[in-house]
């Protein structure tokens, strides 16, 4: 039962009366039972036992470190730590292992494992909480199960920390009509990022990564920007429907996404990007292992990053491609963190600390380096994203593609009355590169309204944040409110039914798999 | 409670205002679409209704809409001849829902199906869409299947709606934000481009173009469905008094080489389990390659006339 589907508008219709049928003390049940229905409705009863194994395994690994003396507990944080790796190992990796060291095969099926790795990480983070004392155990299962399996976060996070979650599942649960309409409001948004934007790039991107090596150059150039935008699209549109959920519930989850590719060093990018989860790895795996690594000196630093970005590619399945993933950022992590000293020097002597110009320069070359770990993230294999990463600049000629861009400005079929996008593909193949004309924007099939639909949305998604940051929507006036609902809906509906235009089919979130 | 209420309320109100809005959009600001193929239909239907004494009634897809001579058929037979059929794609349970109520004792019923129906039986829903478009009483004649399919039936319908929308408004004066056309072959057609029968006629007098031969069906099986859809077909058509026929679609003569075996095993397949006769053989539907306009199964004005010449021969014991 995805978001989007029909079938979950229809859980949504039901569980909310319920919600505020019931009393407050009672909603936590009211939102359990949801929870597991909308879990078991993916179709695979095996991973209700997942869930319940991590559930009591966390559970009680708690309760009963929180009755023994702090000196006495490692042995409880560490049977409910293994607990929760052997769930993971079994119905996350174990088809991922075989495989890996097989690929031919195909000795153990592949499972759906949706949701293992962010209810485990979870687990994981509480008991380890409760270790350093950080949160107090949880006495109720009822409300620790249902902070475990709340659906709205279940498949893709945030991963939530005990501290921010359970407070609000413990007392009476409420419902507020503006916190449901901010979370109305954000699981629209959220729709739209995922169904008109996201998958709208998809079709972009998708034929080029499944087919690498019939493209090349700007192509292959091209398809790596817009995958950064797709996955960002795609993840932090369902993080928007995720929290827009539980706002309908009145319960706040965790922020996941905070303008990433602003982000002015790679650092900064992991703060902002997917922060459940870099926080988890930075609180869970690099402090302890750097506090461990200490009598190392600096290169505790480097050990502990190269470690914990390589736990975090294996976190995303067992594959050379997410090696090198989390690798290559780990790379860039201690560069930076080498090299910071001597760039804040520079910019000292420079007098360009505050200049806007450096910060662009910044952001721009962290927006690269990302796009190119990307490359890794996306590719099938890992000689596919060697091929894409060999050949990104093959056969392009720079001066004449920057003329062809000046001469046409921006590819935009919207004015297709005005630039002819046949001669413009012919005039790239002649002039610029021979390595753009194949491009999928370039066949029949995407131009026209799906391209206006991307260009129309790219307004929307500036104006959207540039407004929604100044002037929250409660605030504006009602006719315009309401006039501004009514046209993005009818948007969103008008991407949705020209996207699933004959083979060009709804897909699922890409961080469904992980 | 209260809270909740005037939560549910506004949701409401949003949704009112989102079902206004598209009916708007359908109704007032992009009306149907009363000039392309499928604007037809009401006249197709109009002629049946209106044909006195007993009649013949041509079921099937574009091989009758384009392949049939139906004003020859009324000249040699003496009988009323009303060609409903438009598009592969609209499923023939649909079709037989639409001339079921206009049958008579006496009347003659002939289905000519596309190769490819066998194996794909149902219809396309933004085809059906075009249709139910500019034909709104087809809303009631639905096949089955279709029924269970329209909310892909509205959004196609919404597609084909906003793609001339943003026509008018993004890119006027180029056909290139079109998403799908009713069928690439032919353009959209005008309604003087058909003649009274429901023949389209506008594509008759064309060269004819170079068409790739490939095999019809290549290792497709037949849907079992279809021996159902005839089964009950046939039993409503006799129901009425009438009968109906299966003949064979037009095909070229280089595809018939080919495809042949696997038209005689369909044939087979049909006449083992299919209670409604067969008139004709696959063989006697082929017809030179340069009679063919644009696809396999577009005949020109010279093969129209042969293949009208074949099925009065293969139809004349049925019409005594």
């Amino acid at each position: 039962m995805s978001f989007t589907s029909p079938e979950f508008f229809l859980f949504i219709a039901l569980i909310l009366p319920a919600y505020v049928i019931f009393k407050p003390r009672w909603r936590w049940a009211v939102l359990l039972a949801g929870s597991l229905v909308f879990y078991a409705a993916l179709g695979a009863p095996y991973l209700l036992a997942a869930l319940a194994a991590v559930t009591l395994a966390s559970f009680f690994g708690g309760l009963w470190m929180g009755r023994v003396d702090a000196e006495r507990r490692k042995p409880y944080l560490w049977a409910g730590i293994f607990l929760n790796l052997a769930v993971l190992l079994v119905f996350r990796y174990l088809g991922d292992l075989a495989h890996f060291f097989d690929p031919a095969s195909g000795a153990l099926p592949v499972f759906i494992s949706v949701g293992v790795s962010f209810y485990a990480f979870q687990g994981i983070s509480y008991l380890a909480d409760i270790y350093k004392k950080r949160i107090e155990p949880e006495p109720h299962l009822g409300h620790f199960a249902l902070y475990m399996a709340f659906f709205p976060k279940i498949l893709q996070g945030p991963i939530e920390r005990g501290a921010n979650l359970l407070p609000q599942l413990k007392g009476d649960l409420t419902f507020s009509e503006p916190a449901a309409a901010a979370g109305l409001r954000r699981f629209g948004w959220g729709v739209f990022k995922k169904l008109v934007v996201a998958d709208r790039l998809g079709l972009l991107v998708n034929p080029v990564f499944a087919n690498v090596h019939d493209y090349t150059g700007l192509s292959l150039l091209l398809a790596v920007y817009l995958f950064a935008f797709q996955l960002y699209f795609d993840f932090s549109g369902y993080t928007d429907m995720a929290l827009g959920l539980a706002g309908l519930f009145n319960i706040r989850l965790s922020e996941n996404f905070d303008r990433p590719y602003l982000a002015r060093t790679v650092t900064d990018f992991w703060r902002r990007w997917h922060m459940s989860f870099s926080h988890w790895i930075r609180d869970y795996i690099f402090m302890p292992l750097q506090s461990a690594w200490r009598r190392w000196g600096g290169w505790r630093v480097v050990a502990a990053l190269l470690v914990t970005f390589l736990a975090s590619g294996l976190w995303h399945g067992i594959a050379w491609t997410f090696v090198a993933w989390g690798l290559l950022f780990g790379i860039f992590m201690c560069l930076e963190w080498l090299y910071t000293p001597y760039r804040r020097r520079l910019y000292a002597w420079l007098h360009i600390e505050k200049s806007r110009l450096a910060g662009a320069w910044q952001v721009f070359v962290t927006f690269n380096l990302v796009c190119f770990a990307w490359i890794f993230f996306r590719a099938s294999t890992i000689s596919d994203a060697l091929y894409i990463a060999g050949n990104l600049f093959n056969g392009v000629n720079v001066l004449a593609c920057g003329k062809l861009a000046v001469k046409y400005g921006l590819y935009l079929p919207v004015f297709k009355g005005i630039v002819n996008p046949a001669a413009f593909s012919s005039a790239a193949s002649q002039v610029c590169t021979n390595t753009l004309a194949n491009f999928p924007a370039f066949s029949s099939q995407f131009l026209g309204q799906n391209m206006a639909v991307l260009l129309v949305s790219a307004v929307i998604l500036a104006l959207g944040g540039w407004i929604g940051k100044r002037l929250p929507a409660g605030r504006w006036p009602a006719g315009v409110r309401w006039a501004g609902y009514a046209l993005f809906s009818f948007w969103v509906l008008y991407g949705l039914a020209i996207l699933e235009a004959p083979g060009q089919a709804y897909t699922q979130f890409l961080y469904f798999k992980f | 409670m209260r809270d909740f209420t005037r939560f549910f309320a506004k949701v409401a109100l949003l949704g009112l205002i989102l079902v206004v809005g598209l009916m708007f959009v359908f109704f007032v600001l992009l009306p149907p679409d009363y000039s392309d193929t499928f604007a037809i239909m009401g006249r197709k239907m109009a002629y049946l209704q209106n044909a006195e004494g007993p009649k013949i009634v041509l079921m099937g897809g574009s091989n009758v809409l384009v392949g049939v001579d139906s004003p020859l058929l009324e000249q040699r037979t003496g009988r009323k001849v009303a060609n409903i059929a438009i598009q592969a794609s609209i499923p023939l349970e649909m079709q037989i829902n639409q001339a079921e109520p206009y049958l008579k004792p006496g009347d003659l019923v002939v289905i000519s199906a596309e190769y490819n129906y066998y194996v794909m039986p149902d219809g396309n829903p933004a085809i059906v869409a075009r249709q139910l478009e500019a034909y709104t009483p087809g809303w009631f004649d639905l096949a089955p299947a279709d029924i269970a399919r329209i909310p892909d039936i509205l959004k196609d319908m919404f597609q084909a709606k906003m793609a001339r929308l943003m026509e008018r408004g993004f890119y006027p004066a180029t056909d290139l934000g079109r998403t799908f056309s009713p069928y690439d072959s032919l353009p959209a057609a005008l309604l003087d481009q058909f003649d009274a029968q429901g023949d389209y006629i506008a594509a008759l007098d064309k060269p004819p173009r170079s068409i790739v031969t490939k095999m019809f069906l290549g290792d497709n099986q037949i849907d079992p469905r279809i021996f159902d859809i005839f089964n009950d077909i046939d039993r409503r058509v006799r129901a009425r008094g009438a009968v109906a026929v299966l003949t064979f679609p037009s095909g070229r003569q280089s595809n018939c080489s080919l495809s042949g075996p696997a038209f005689l095993a369909i044939t087979a397949q049909l006449q083992e389990k299919v209670t409604m006769p067969f008139v004709g053989t696959p063989a006697s539907y082929c017809f030179p390659d340069n009679l063919f306009v644009d696809t396999e199964y577009h005949l020109d004005r010279q093969g129209r006339q042969l293949r009208t010449e074949q099925m009065l021969r293969d139809l004349a014991p049925y019409l005594k």
